[in-house]
């Protein structure tokens, strides 16, 4: 019975929602999304309602469709961009009769959003590509990877690929390659981004992982954060952050920035919650997440960087 | 133990009210009985991975355990509450603090890993020689067999003389997380082990 009252209810709502965009239509003279375009501050606002008036659309299913094909095949690259935004524009503005000489402002923001939208996806393409990358041995551009992070953290030399000293690190044993797990390489491009970009600050966190009692395992805790964003991201709720960031790209270094920030924040709560030992991660984990979504889950959410070491 | 009673008093129900009470205690579905369950281990021996398949969900994000997870599964009338406990060497010492009301304790051991096989060996050796574990049943998951390199779960019982262990009942189970071959039968042993127990 629930059932057929949910199906009843959502043909009711759509059919009213598609009688009010008739309705307003006629009355303004607009479409949808020029609506949407004219009527919205710039960010996640206009993005995410120009994305679902897109999703809901049966005029535009084709374009909207044949456009996301693009970044979710990963093939959403600098090269053709633009064409794609362009197709999809030209698309839009052919099939709702937008003279796009007259509403240049309205194919400028639509363009933008769009953007946005496909960057989105691309990233979350882009970013499950590495996390299904294994550390390999015999590459070695990974292997580079692991020696920078631990260049980057420590003055004195390591040995080697094995070695008792990976845990100074955080590592949990004396092969670091066996902790990066469901994370392949994403997690380990996080932390190389981390400590190069913000060498001082991770150098700091990194100090104040090894506090005597307040103190964890800085890279294990690090790959467990590339868990947390990394679900974020799948989640979509990443969009507020993301659209209002208003980049004209946006990439895998994004996701590292927001990474950058994330294990800072950590860090900062794991400190102020004074832990009484190391088996509390859980709990300050999950708290961590709680507060991090409450964030996110504001519309003008921008989440914002601490870049030096005398700001935490 | 649970069920008995309730069975009995049913069959006296011509003796109004409280007839018609344990008619309703029949009625109402006995609950789980709850095991506590160990599950310890080096890291990367497949802990985590072992646990997320017990309860049938996605394996393939599995991160270094920092601190602990538990999840509760229910089977045959038993409520497994497993505590999974991270590994790493220096988060071993605090492995002493979940010991109590322990019912089962899960060893893992990646089968693949024979350089570690020493220090495993060594680990699982102090377990047994704790007073708050003493008689408590011991199931050892001889994991990764899908792995080529991998012992078999002969050779590591051997290797680690689980034969000299005389105080408890235990078993050696081959298995793989990955898979989740070896699994069930390691649960059923469990099952198997406390029945009588909890009868008791």
């Amino acid at each position: 019975m629930w059932v057929k009252l949910y199906m009843m209810f959502t043909s009711v709502n759509t059919f009213f929602h598609s009688f009010c965009k008739g309705f307003l239509r006629r009355l303004t003279n607009l479409c949808e999304l020029q609506r949407i375009c004219y009527g919205t501050t710039k960010g996640y606002e206009r993005t995410i309602r120009i994305e679902n008036s897109l999703k809901k659309s049966k005029q535009l299913a084709r374009v909207w469709t044949s456009l996301i094909r693009i970044p979710e095949k990963g093939r959403y690259t600098e090269s053709n961009s633009a064409h794609t935004l362009e197709a999809a524009v030209t698309g839009i503005t052919l099939l709702k009769q937008v003279k796009p000489t007259y509403h240049r402002e309205f194919v400028r923001s639509l363009r933008f959003s769009l953007n946005h939208i496909c960057s989105y996806r691309q990233l979350e393409f882009e970013a499950e590509h590495v996390r299904r990358m294994k550390f390999d041995t015999s590459d070695q551009n990974h292997v580079n990877k692991l020696l920078i992070l631990w260049e980057s953290l420590r003055d004195d030399p390591i040995e080697g690929l094995v070695s008792k000293k990976w845990q100074d690190i955080g590592f949990q044993g004396d092969d670091p390659r066996t902790d990066f797990r469901g994370m392949g390489m994403l997690g380990l491009d996080n932390l190389v981004f981390f400590v190069t970009q913000y060498n001082n600050l991770a150098r700091h966190v990194l100090s104040r992982s090894l506090h005597p009692k307040y103190g964890y395992s800085f890279a294990i805790v690090g790959i467990n954060l590339t868990h947390l964003i990394h679900n974020l991201l799948r989640q979509g709720k990443l969009k507020t952050h993301l659209y209002n960031a208003m980049r004209a790209v946006v990439g895998i270094e994004d996701l590292h920035k927001l990474y950058c920030y994330v294990f800072v924040e950590f860090d900062r709560l794991w400190l102020a919650e004074k832990p009484r030992d190391v088996m509390e991660f859980g709990r300050i984990r999950d708290k961590f997440e709680q507060i991090l979504v409450e964030r996110l889950e504001r519309e003008d959410c921008v989440l914002s960087g601490r870049g030096t070491v005398e700001e935490i | 133990m649970l069920l008995l009673p309730t069975m009995l008093t049913s069959r006296s129900y011509d003796s109004g009210s409280e007839g018609l009470l344990a008619l309703l205690r029949k009625l109402k579905p006995s609950p789980d009985k709850e095991l506590r369950i160990l599950l310890l281990g080096l890291d990367n021996a497949g802990k985590t991975t072992i646990l997320k398949k017990i309860a049938s969900e996605d394996i393939t994000h599995i991160t270094p355990t920092q601190g602990f997870n538990i999840k509760s599964v229910s089977t045959q009338g038993f409520k497994l509450v497993v505590w999974d406990i991270g590994g790493q060497r220096k988060i071993r010492p605090y492995w002493q603090n979940y010991f109590d009301s322990t019912d089962i304790l899960i060893y893992v051991i990646d089968s693949a890993d024979q350089k570690r096989f020493e220090e495993t060996g060594v680990e699982l050796y102090e377990l047994m020689q704790c007073d708050k574990l003493v008689r408590v049943p011991l199931l050892v998951f001889a994991n990764k067999q899908d792995l080529m390199n991998s012992a078999s779960p002969q050779d590591i019982a051997d290797g680690l003389n689980l034969n000299g262990i005389k105080d408890r009942t235990w078993q050696i189970q081959g298995c793989s997380a990955l898979t989740g071959e070896g699994l069930k039968d390691g649960l059923e042993w469990v099952i198997k082990t406390v029945k009588p127990m909890t009868k008791r």
